[in-house]
């Protein structure tokens, strides 16, 4: 095995779906990985079997990565395994980019990406909401259009990553400055922050015309609710408590408040 | 019929969570409306779904942390939609609690999963180089499991439901709802709001 082809990407780009199958507890996504590394260990020491139980023994240690970020790992260790790097050089580059990756993957698609769907999803829907009216087309296209945008940055970065794990195996940065992901990052929090600035103004407008515009005698009430909301949101969050807690504490005060009104 | 048929796709589509993918699949709103569609509650399943979403992610899975599965919340808040009277403000809620209660089981599947390693460590040791068939089990293992938890929190709290569904109860959960989703957004807002002015 000398190039990594068309297919052999393929494969590291599909096997890599099933990283976490047998995710646990004691080495997390280990199992995974092997997963997707054995059908290129064993065409790299098809002839030497007990290289190939060292290696598999040596790659079923702890790995913990996020998924999306898992290939540009997995190019890197699969270049050096052919490459017959040092043993000791593979599991320490190995280590040191799960980390490295984990959190810039954690960053875009966890904390960034994977909301900021969420958020397009219930824009379109609000613009389904304001200017039309809601059927099962106009939610088809709400929840496809953004899966199709999520799952198409998921596969394109596990794609990339192989590539350029390949590319680089273990030498100079491994591929980790493929992208300008601090920018990457910027750009997301930019946008998720407008597009849910702009999603709150339209739920207020809703809000507003729904509950409060034809409604005098229970304007108190419904005003109150957001505020109270608010209040509890920001108190909680400023204790770093989980979002449990003010949600429980609402519940509590519906409760006097479906009494009062 | 709808009852097996919702929870065999919405366990299949559980995968995705965590075992297979991560496209996003397993998101409440897409499983809310898939579900929903099979239960005649489109709109509502969708709702119910992108409520969730938001809620759930609130909680971010670094590090193999479990967070409330939002594809058993929204799928039970919809099957007991019916035994609300077509409302949706108490089978949310009964969904997030549905949610909660699994991310305990899925601690408990992932520790329990760490029994495969010695068992790979065996193989290799006799010279044999498979790894495929553990996989596979790990799935079917979560699939199994979601399927059962879904029809026991179904069966539970569609027992209970008749003392649920009250006037009273309906109104706390509707004001509940609507705060809820107020808490929601203003934590998503002051999330990105973070995020910007630390990048700046």
């Amino acid at each position: 095995m000398n190039e990594m082809s068309f297919k052999d990407r393929f494969l590291v780009v599909i096997r890599s779906f099933l990283l976490q199958a047998s995710f646990n507890y004691e080495r997390f996504q280990n199992i995974g990985f092997l997963f997707i590394i054995l059908p290129f260990l064993k065409r790299i020491y098809k002839d030497d079997p007990a290289q190939l139980r060292n290696s598999l023994l040596r790659h079923l240690d702890i790995f913990n990565t996020n998924p999306y970020m898992s290939c540009f790992v997995v190019g890197n260790i699969i270049k050096m395994e052919m490459l017959k790097e040092d043993e000791k050089k593979i599991i320490n580059i190995k280590q040191a980019l799960a980390c490295a990756f984990a959190s810039i993957g954690d960053r875009i698609f966890w904390a960034r990406l994977r909301v900021l769907t969420s958020i397009l999803t219930l824009l379109l829907f609000l613009i389904f909401y304001f200017f039309s009216s809601i059927n099962s087309e106009a939610i088809a296209v709400c929840v496809i259009s953004s899966l199709i945008f999520y799952s198409f940055s998921s596969i394109y970065i596990r794609w990339i990553g192989t590539d350029y794990g390949w590319k680089y195996g273990g030498e100079r940065n491994c591929g980790i400055d493929t992208f300008n992901w601090n920018r990457w990052i910027r750009i997301l929090s930019r946008i998720g922050f407008f597009l849910i600035t702009i999603s709150i103004l339209l739920i207020f407008f809703i809000y507003g015309y729904l509950y409060i515009g034809n409604n005098n005698k229970d304007i108190v009430f419904y005003v109150s609710i957001p505020i109270i909301s608010f209040l509890l949101q920001r108190y909680f969050r400023k204790n770093k408590k989980s979002i449990f807690y003010p949600v429980i504490s609402f519940i509590i005060i519906s409760f006097i408040l479906a009494s009062i009104w | 019929m709808n009852i097996w048929l919702s929870l065999f796709v919405s366990s299949i589509l559980n995968l995705d969570n965590v075992s297979a993918f991560q496209i996003l699949i397993s998101r409440p709103s897409f499983v809310g409306f898939i579900i929903g569609s099979i239960n005649g509650f489109v709109v509502e399943g969708f709702i119910i779904g992108i409520m969730t979403e938001l809620f759930v992610y609130d909680f971010v899975p670094v590090g193999g942390i479990p967070v409330p599965n939002g594809t058993i919340a929204s799928t039970t808040a919809i099957l007991l939609i019916p035994y609300f009277d077509g409302k949706i403000f108490i089978p949310f809620f009964i969904g997030l609690i549905c949610g909660e209660g699994f991310s305990y089981i899925e601690v408990y599947l992932r520790t329990l999963k760490s029994y495969f390693n010695k068992i790979l460590e065996k193989r290799f040791m006799n010279y044999k180089f498979l790894v495929g068939d553990i996989i596979f089990y790990s799935m079917l293992i979560d699939f199994l499991i979601y399927l059962v938890y879904g029809f026991l929190v179904y069966f539970i709290f569609s027992k209970i439901s008749s003392y649920l569904n009250t006037n009273y109860l309906n109104n706390v959960f509707k004001i509940s709802t609507i705060g809820t989703f107020f808490i929601i957004m203003s934590s998503l807002f002051f999330k990105f709001k973070t995020q910007v002015s630390k990048n700046e």
